[in-house]
C-alpha cells in the first residue's frame, strides 16, 4: 500500500511541476490532471505448491505418509463482474511426484493434473478476497518400479523396469482466501498486484488398480504378468498455497 | 518445481497426524523361503507375516494369494505328500503385541490351497517332525530356539486328524532324560504289538532311544539306554529301522544302529506292567555300521541287513538268534535301499518274498562311488554272487526316486559333471554328461521326465525318461529353484506347470507348460512376487 501511495503522489507532483510554466505563460488557471490507471484486465497468474492426500492402499508403495507434494501453475480470467466480485474461469496444471522403497525396491509415482476451473470471488476490503471454484479435468498417474526380478534387469540397477500409466477424469472443489501483499501501479498502466493465496478442497477422480508391466519389451513366446500393487485413487483432500499476480 | 517449504511443513504435520504406512512395505524379503506343494508354490514371507501361494492353471495363468500368518514365525515344512505347509509360530510369546492388536499365542498353522487351520500350542517351539502317514506331528525345542529357558525333552504331539482341543490335542509329553535331548523322530507304521495294533514314535537322543505309544501319547515312554556291551561307555544311536515281523504279535522289532560297531534289536514282547516291553539283543557287526534295513532273505526269513564299509562287507543278522552272516562286497558300499517292488522281481528263489537291495556309496561322505544290486535270495551258500555291480564309477552323492509311471527308475547324482538314470529292472545305468558339476536334478512326480538345472544359471534341461533324450533350453533369468506343480484348475492333475523361481529383488518366476517344454517354449513371466500387497486383487 505504501508503494501504491508513493507512486500516485509522484505522478501528481510530476503533473503539477510540468504544468507550472504553461500557466505562467498563458495566464490560465492551472489544470490539475491526475494520472489514471488503466482498468484491470482481470487476469491472474499463480505459482505455488499443493499437498494431496491420495487414497487407496496401493499408494503406500510409493509414499510413507500418503501425501503427495505437487507444484501448481494456474491462470485465470475474470469473465464477469469487477475486482470486488466476479466470476472467473481458468486453467491449471499440477505436477507432483512421490518416491519411496517398497520392500527394498525403488518406487516412484508421478501425477499430472490438467483442469479447467469456474469460480467466483468476493473482495472484503482492499486486501482480502475470498473465492471458491469448481475444476473438472483429467489426471495422469505414472507409476514405476526399479524391480530387479524383471527379465533382463540389472539386479544392481535403479532404472525403472515396471511401469504403468493411468488417465482418469477428475473434478475438484475448493475454497480459499487471497491476501493482497502489494501492488505496482504506473500511470496509464495496469495495476500489478501480488497476492498470497491459500485454499483447501476435495477432489474426486477415477481410481485405478495398479498393475505394473515390464517395459523390457515383448518376446514372441512370452506373456508378462503384471505386478499388482492395489488401488490408487488420485483424489481426496488437498491444500495449496500460492503466490499470484493479478493485473 | 518441487514442493515449497510451506508444503513440506504441512506434509510433515499431516504425516504425523495420519501415521506411517503399513509395515509390509518396509519388511525385508531376506527370510522368504519357497516350498513346493502338489498344486502350488508356497513362499513363507516371515517379515511380512504371511505365506504367498502361487498357483497356475492349464493356460499358465498365475494366481497369487496371500495367507496371513501369526506373528513370530519359527519354522516351516511341507507334508511328505506335499499336500500341506506346516508353519510353527511363537505368536507374541512374552512380548507386547503391536498397538491395537490382540495377543497371539504360539500355534502350528496348516496352510493349503483351499484353507488355513491352526492348532494352538502351549509352548513356543521351533522344531517340527511329521508323520509320513500324515496323522501325527511332533513339536520340540530345536537348536534355533531363542527362549530364555526351554526343555528340549518337552514334546507336543499333535493328532492332525483331530481338531484342536486344549489339553487333549496337542498333548504334552516330556521325555524322561538321562542327559540326552531329541535328535531324530521316527513314526512307525501300524505294528502288531502284544496290546493290539498301534503306532509308535521312536525318539533318538544323543545317547538313548525313547519309544512313545501313540495310542496313549501322554503315557510314560520306554527308554532304551545304549552302551557298548563291554563296559558302561555310552553308545550313540545313529538310526533306527522298524519291522512288524510276521503276522501276529510278539515279533515287532526296532533295530538301533550304534556308532560303536553294534546294533541293538528291541523285540516287543508282552509285559506285566504295560502292554509291551522291549527285549534287547546287542549284536556286534565287526565295524561301524553305516546303514541298515530289515530284509527278507531265503524263504522269506527276516534279517537285519547292516552295511559295514570299514570291512567292505554287509552283515545279515538273525533277529531271533542274533547270529550274523557276512556277505563280502566288491567295494565298500555304505548305503542300502530296498528296491524290491521297483525292480520288478521278488528275488530269485521260490515263492517266498525275497528282497532286492540297491547298494551305493555316499560320495558326499567320502565314499568312492559305485552301485550294486544285492539279491538277498541268493545269500545262502553263494553270498558273493548275490551282488551284481552296475557300471557307475563316479562317486554317487544322491539317489533320487523317480516314481510316477516309472518307479523302476532312480536318478544318481554324482560329484562329477555326470549323473545317471538307473533302471532297476533292466539293471542299466544311463550316463548323462553335464556342462558343469553341481547340476540339480528334479524328477517329475509323473515319472515321465526329469529336470536338470544349475542354481544361479539360466540353463535348464528336460530329460525324457522314456527315450532318455535331453532337451536343453535357456530361461531368461537366473534360476534359484525349480518346481513342477499341478495346474489348479485340473482336478486330474494331468496339466502341470514348470516354475523356475528367481530370488532376486522381490522374486520373479517363469511358468512353462511342463509337458511342452522343449517343444513350444511359451511361458509366462511374473515379477515382484513378494511385492504384491495383501490388498492386491
Amino acid at each position: 500500500m505504501r508503494l501504491n501511495t508513493m507512486m500516485s503522489l509522484t505522478g501528481l507532483a510530476v503533473v503539477c511541476f510540468s504544468g507550472a510554466p504553461r500557466t505562467a505563460r498563458a495566464q490560465v488557471l492551472p489544470e490539475v490532471l491526475q494520472a489514471q490507471h488503466r482498468p484491470p484486465v482481470g487476469i491472474e497468474l499463480s505459482l505455488g505448491g499443493r499437498a494431496d492426500r491420495l487414497g487407496g492402499g496401493g499408494f503406500d508403495a510409493f509414499s510413507e505418509d500418503r501425501w503427495m507434494a505437487e507444484s501448481v501453475l494456474a491462470a485465470s480470467y475474470r469473465v464477469a463482474g469487477s475486482g470486488d466480485s466476479g466470476m472467473i474461469v481458468g486453467a491449471s496444471w499440477n505436477h507432483g511426484s512421490a518416491s519411496s522403497t517398497a520392500r527394498g525396491t525403488e518406487t516412484s509415482l508421478a501425477l499430472d493434473r490438467l483442469s479447467l476451473s469456474l469460480g467466483a470471488q468476493r473482495a472484503v476490503g482492499r486486501r482480502l478476497t475470498f473465492f471458491a471454484r469448481l475444476a473438472p479435468g483429467v489426471v495422469r498417474l505414472q507409476a514405476g518400479l526399479a524391480e530387479s526380478s524383471v527379465l533382463n534387469a540389472n539386479q544392481y540397477g535403479t532404472e525403472i523396469t515396471l511401469s504403468q500409466t493411468h488417465w482418469a477424469l477428475a473434478v475438484e472443489g475448493a475454497a480459499g482466501a487471497a491476501f493482497r501483499v502489494g501492488e505496482l501501479a504506473r500511470p496509464r498502466e495496469h495495476v500489478l498486484a501480488l497476492w498470497l493465496t491459500a485454499e483447501g478442497g476435495y477432489g474426486l477422480a477415477g481410481s485405478t488398480t495398479l498393475a505394473l508391466a515390464s517395459n523390457q519389451g515383448t518376446a514372441p513366446a512370452r506373456t508378462d504378468a503384471p505386478v499388482r500393487l492395489g488401488t490408487v485413487t488420485p483424489a481426496g483432500a488437498f491444500m495449496s498455497f500460492a503466490a499470484a499476480l493479478t493485473f | 518445481m518441487k514442493s515449497l517449504g510451506l508444503c513440506a511443513v504441512v506434509l510433515s504435520l499431516s504425516s504425523i497426524a495420519c501415521g506411517p504406512r503399513p509395515a509390509f512395505w518396509d519388511a525385508p524379503t531376506d527370510g522368504a523361503q519357497p516350498f513346493a506343494l502338489a498344486d502350488a508354490i508356497a513362499i513363507t514371507d516371515p517379515s511380512a507375516g504371511r505365506v504367498v501361494l502361487l498357483t497356475t492353471d492349464a493356460a499358465r495363468q498365475v494366481r497369487q494369494r496371500s495367507v496371513p500368518l501369526q506373528r513370530g514365525f519359527r519354522a516351516a515344512t511341507v507334508a511328505p505328500d506335499r499336500s500341506k505347509l506346516f508353519v510353527v509360530s511363537a505368536g507374541d510369546d512374552g512380548k507386547l503385541p503391536p498397538a491395537g492388536q490382540p495377543v497371539q499365542t504360539p500355534a502350528l498353522e496348516i496352510v493349503t490351497t483351499t484353507g488355513h487351520t491352526a492348532y494352538p500350542l502351549s509352548e513356543a517351539l521351533d522344531g517340527l517332525a511329521l508323520d509320513p502317514r500324515g496323522q501325527w506331528g511332533v513339536l520340540y525345542a530345536g537348536d534355533s530356539s531363542n527362549e530364555l529357558v526351554s526343555n528340549p525333552n518337552e514334546l507336543l504331539l499333535v493328532d492332525l486328524t483331530q481338531p484342536p482341543s486344549p489339553g487333549v490335542n496337542p498333548v504334552s509329553h516330556t521325555l524322561r532324560s538321562f542327559g540326552g535331548k531329541p535328535q531324530r523322530f521316527t513314526f512307525t507304521d501300524p505294528l502288531e504289538l502284544p496290546g493290539g495294533v498301534r503306532r509308535l514314535l521312536v525318539v533318538e537322543t544323543e545317547q538313548d532311544v525313547a519309544v512313545v505309544d501313540l495310542l496313549h501319547p501322554a503315557a510314560p515312554e520306554i527308554t532304551i539306554q545304549l552302551s557298548s556291551g563291554q563296559d558302561a561307555t555310552p553308545a550313540h544311536p545313529q538310526a533306527v529301522a522298524v519291522s512288524d515281523g510276521d503276522p501276529g504279535p510278539n515279533d515287532a522289532r526296532i533295530a538301533i544302529r550304534e556308532d560303536d560297531g553294534n546294533v541293538v534289536m528291541a523285540t516287543m514282547l508282552p509285559a506285566t506292567d504295560r502292554d509291551f516291553s522291549p527285549q534287547l539283543n546287542l549284536t556286534a557287526v565287526g565295524g561301524t555300521p553305516s546303514d541298515m534295513a530289515w530284509v527278507r532273505t531265503d524263504a522269506g526269513a527276516l534279517s537285519l541287513a547292516v552295511m559295514v564299509p570299514q570291512s567292505t562287507k554287509a552283515v545279515l543278522v538273525d533277529p531271533t538268534t542274533g547270529l550274523t552272516q557276512d556277505v563280502a562286497l566288491p567295494t565298500a558300499y555304505s548305503r542300502l535301499s530296498l528296491v524290491t517292488a521297483q525292480s520288478g522281481e521278488s528275488g530269485s528263489t521260490g515263492l517266498a518274498p525275497v528282497d532286492v537291495a540297491l547298494l551305493w556309496n555316499n560320495a558326499a561322505a567320502g565314499g568312492n562311488g559305485g552301485v550294486a544290486f544285492w539279491e538277498l535270495g541268493r545269500v545262502a551258500g553263494r553270498p558273493y554272487r548275490s551282488v551284481e555291480t552296475v557300471g557307475v564309477t563316479a562317486g554317487v552323492t544322491s539317489v533320487t526316486d523317480v516314481g510316477g509311471v516309472h518307479p523302476e527308475l532312480k536318478i544318481l547324482g554324482t560329484r562329477q559333471a555326470t549323473f545317471f538314470v538307473l533302471d532297476l529292472q533292466a539293471r542299466t545305468a544311463a550316463p548323462f554328461v553335464t556342462a558343469t558339476s553341481g547340476v540339480a536334478l528334479l524328477p517329475s512326480i509323473t515319472g515321465q521326465r526329469a529336470w536338470a538345472y544349475v542354481q544361479g544359471s539360466p540353463l535348464l534341461a528336460a530329460v525324457d525318461l522314456v527315450t532318455l533324450h535331453p532337451q536343453e533350453m535357456r530361461d531368461e533369468r537366473a534360476i534359484s529353484s525349480l518346481f513342477e506343480i499341478a495346474a489348479a484348475d485340473d482336478p486330474l492333475h494331468t496339466a502341470r506347470s514348470l516354475v523356475a523361481l528367481t530370488q532376486q529383488g522381490t522374486w520373479g518366476a517363469t511358468v512353462y507348460d511342463a509337458a511342452a517344454v522343449g517343444g513350444a517354449d511359451d511361458h509366462t513371466a511374473i515379477s515382484g512376487i513378494l511385492l504384491e500387497g495383501t490388498d492386491a486383487p
